[in-house]
């Protein structure tokens, strides 16, 4: 890896440019409710499709970072969260906001983001490359037991339920078998139609799942208007400072917090948010200040969900295994790109890597100018019309998912998938385990069917190195202890 | 979109995982390879199978007595069917329609209904549904040369 290579890549003018303008366009979607930090992503791949892959990854990290982050916007003026990522503190924020503290608590939002954002690439950076060596030993074996152990993470993280979480996960799985077998080249599920055979758009299941829901979902609200956002006044940035360094230990537990969430496969920014919060409420002095108008468990979350964006690439760029929705399109963009998310990224593709390090670190410090500048537009960005935005997203959608292959099928296919994802989220079927099913089913299904060919059909091999066995405890473990915990409680009773 | 119980989802999910199991069962094994490209899309089948059983059984279980399925809230203003009923009506006409009338028009027509479905007054429909497929243009065709359909406004263009 050449970081002044790297950072020669990124800093090119059209590089600078397209992160600017994702970095505007991730406030954009950001601060708009409803509208996913996932989805801002979703939308970007099929304008990265044509890119370079340090613009294409940058385009995706940067415009990640700004969304996460301008999801507190609303958050604090409205009560409603921007993204998902937000909605554990909104109520918190927001009810400091209406204590005449609306410049205090979007700074803080602001400052510990950035720190949280900084926090993840720097452990991104010191822990994959390290990680990678290790990989670099791992063989089919390990693939296949690392792969299941993080598809089991995802499906158990994401949702309460996990039988629904496995459901979607299975699903996902099965979309990823239609096509042409590996092996023998026999086409699956694709009943003779030709533009099956490549199997399923992943760009175009992305857009569908993460995108069209979306817009099913909101269309199904246009009755509802947002009421008129609080204008910030005053200096912003130095409001939050004191704040920040006052619980200085609470923003580097919800940085650790967030970036252990965001390697675990499954649990992102959302997810972050909500235990760094929790944590924040149990060790604190003043617990009972909780829900009524305090900075403390902001800060913590805050700085939280910006961080496990970092960590969830740890995961991603060394063994190929998504740590969230995000990096788990990522993984689509680098696939499409002709590069293989493994150990060996860091030996084939160093340069790339070392530039998404480089895009990181900028994305972050690029977040306090661009971010300050969000919160004083908030007021004019949340009284765009949601019945416009939303058939211009509609559009853009159609357009950038019919743009990739040229291909009238994939507009069917989002529309499907669309119907789908909708109809799960409405009725608690959680859709990331899909998206992770989707983009890791074939490493699952080649790395088990290279090994079964390596072992001659013999599945003692899959246990027999060292590390594949104690990866194969480590999955049997994850399915089978919480119900013998279950169980022993209830014979306890 | 409708709210369907976990004993009707359930079900349904079994019936699916039944589906690609049985489906699995006619891809033949090529060679000496000792895995049949059946194997591992049947395993997926069969697993949703169990999954969706365990649904049924556990909704079952809790005493869950809703209706198979509830009517959205949605679903009581005329408008908002009108808007989600836009969304697929969109797609496909796009889907129909461009290959024929071109990128331009085609995306000019659809914008301008999607629009007006949306309860936006005819003066802003017409501005925005002009506007934005240039502005879409401008960015897949003229900054990134992505091919899109072409038709009879591309060719006064041309």
């Amino acid at each position: 890896m050449n970081f002044i290579t790297a950072v020669q890549a990124v800093f090119e003018p059209t590089t600078l440019a397209i992160i600017v303008a994702s970095a505007l366009f991730g406030l954009f979607v950001g601060s708009m409710p409803g509208l996913t930090a996932t989805m801002a992503a979703a939308l970007l791949v099929p304008l990265t499709f044509y890119m370079d892959p340090v613009p294409a990854i940058g385009a995706i990290v940067t415009c990640s970072a700004m969304s996460i982050f301008a999801g507190d916007i609303p958050g604090a003026l409205l009560r409603i969260p921007g993204t998902p990522a937000s909605a554990a503190y909104v109520s918190e924020a927001y009810q400091l906001g209406r204590q005449g503290k609306l410049s205090k608590v979007l700074s803080v939002n602001l400052i510990a983001s950035a720190i949280g954002g900084l926090f993840g690439a720097l452990v991104l950076i010191f822990l994959a490359p390290q990680l990678a060596r290790v990989a670099l030993n791992f063989s089919s074996y390990e693939y296949f037991w690392l792969a299941l152990i993080g598809l089991s993470a995802a499906t158990l993280v994401s949702t309460a339920d996990p039988l629904k979480g496995l459901v979607a996960l299975f699903i996902g799985l099965f979309l990823a078998t239609v096509g042409l077998d590996v092996v023998t080249g026999m086409p699956r599920y694709t009943f003779g139609m030709v533009d099956l055979m490549g199997g399923v758009s992943l760009i175009a299941a992305l857009i569908g799942l993460f995108a069209i829901a979306e817009l099913f979902r909101k269309a199904g609200t246009i009755h509802e208007d947002l009421p008129p956002p609080e204008e910030v006044r005053g200096a912003i940035l130095p409001a939050g400072i004191s704040a920040i360094v006052e619980y200085r230990w609470g923003a580097l537990r919800g940085c650790t917090i967030g970036t252990f969430l965001g390697i675990l496969p499954g649990a992102g920014a959302d997810i972050a948010g909500w235990i760094s919060y929790a944590v924040s409420r149990r060790f604190s002095r003043t617990p009972e200040k909780f829900g009524k108008g305090h900075i403390e468990g902001v800060v913590d979350a805050s700085a939280s969900n910006n961080a496990s964006l970092g960590g969830a690439y740890v995961p991603a760029l060394v063994f190929g295994i998504p740590g969230d929705s995000i990096t788990a399109i990522v993984i689509g963009v680098l696939l499409i790109k002709g590069m293989n998310p493994g150990p060996t990224v860091f030996t084939q593709s160093g340069d790339i890597v070392a530039a998404i390090f480089v895009v990181f670190i900028l994305a972050n410090l690029l977040l306090i100018p661009f971010g300050l500048m969000a919160i004083r537009l908030a007021r004019n960005v949340l009284s765009i019309n949601q019945r416009i935005l939303l058939p211009v997203i509609l559009m853009f959608s159609i357009v950038g998912a019919f743009a990739v292959n040229n291909a009238v099928f994939d507009l069917w296919i989002i529309l499907a998938l669309g119907l789908v994802g909708w109809f799960m989220e409405e009725n608690g079927f959680p859709i990331a385990p899909m998206v992770l099913g989707l983009v890791l089913g074939k490493v699952v299904e080649e790395s088990f069917t290279n090994s079964m060919i390596k072992a001659g059909g013999n599945l003692v091999a899959f246990v027999d190195r060292p590390v594949a066995g104690t990866l194969a405890f480590v999955f049997f473990a994850i399915w089978l202890i919480p119900p013998f915990i279950r169980l022993g409680r209830r014979l306890a009773r | 979109m409708l709210k369907v119980s976990d004993l009707c989802s359930g079900l349904a999910i079994a019936g699916l995982g039944l589906a690609i199991f049985a489906r699995a069962q006619s891809f033949v094994s090529v060679g000496a390879s000792p895995i049949s490209p059946s194997f591992y899309p049947g395993l997926v089948g069969l697993v949703l199978t169990a999954c969706g059983l365990g649904l049924a059984i556990s909704a079952i279980r809790r005493g869950d007595v809703r209706p198979l399925a509830t009517v959205p809230a949605w679903m009581a203003r005329p408008g908002n069917i009108v808007a989600v009923l836009s969304v697929p009506v969109a797609i496909v006409a796009y889907g129909l329609a461009s290959p024929a009338l071109g990128f331009l028009a085609t995306s000019v027509l659809v914008m301008f209904g999607l629009l007006l479905a949306f309860r936006v007054s005819v003066l802003w429909s017409v501005a925005v549904a002009l506007i934005l497929p240039a502005l879409l243009h401008l960015i897949f065709v003229v900054l990134m040369r992505v091919p899109l359909p072409s038709g009879i406004v591309e060719g006064w263009l041309r």
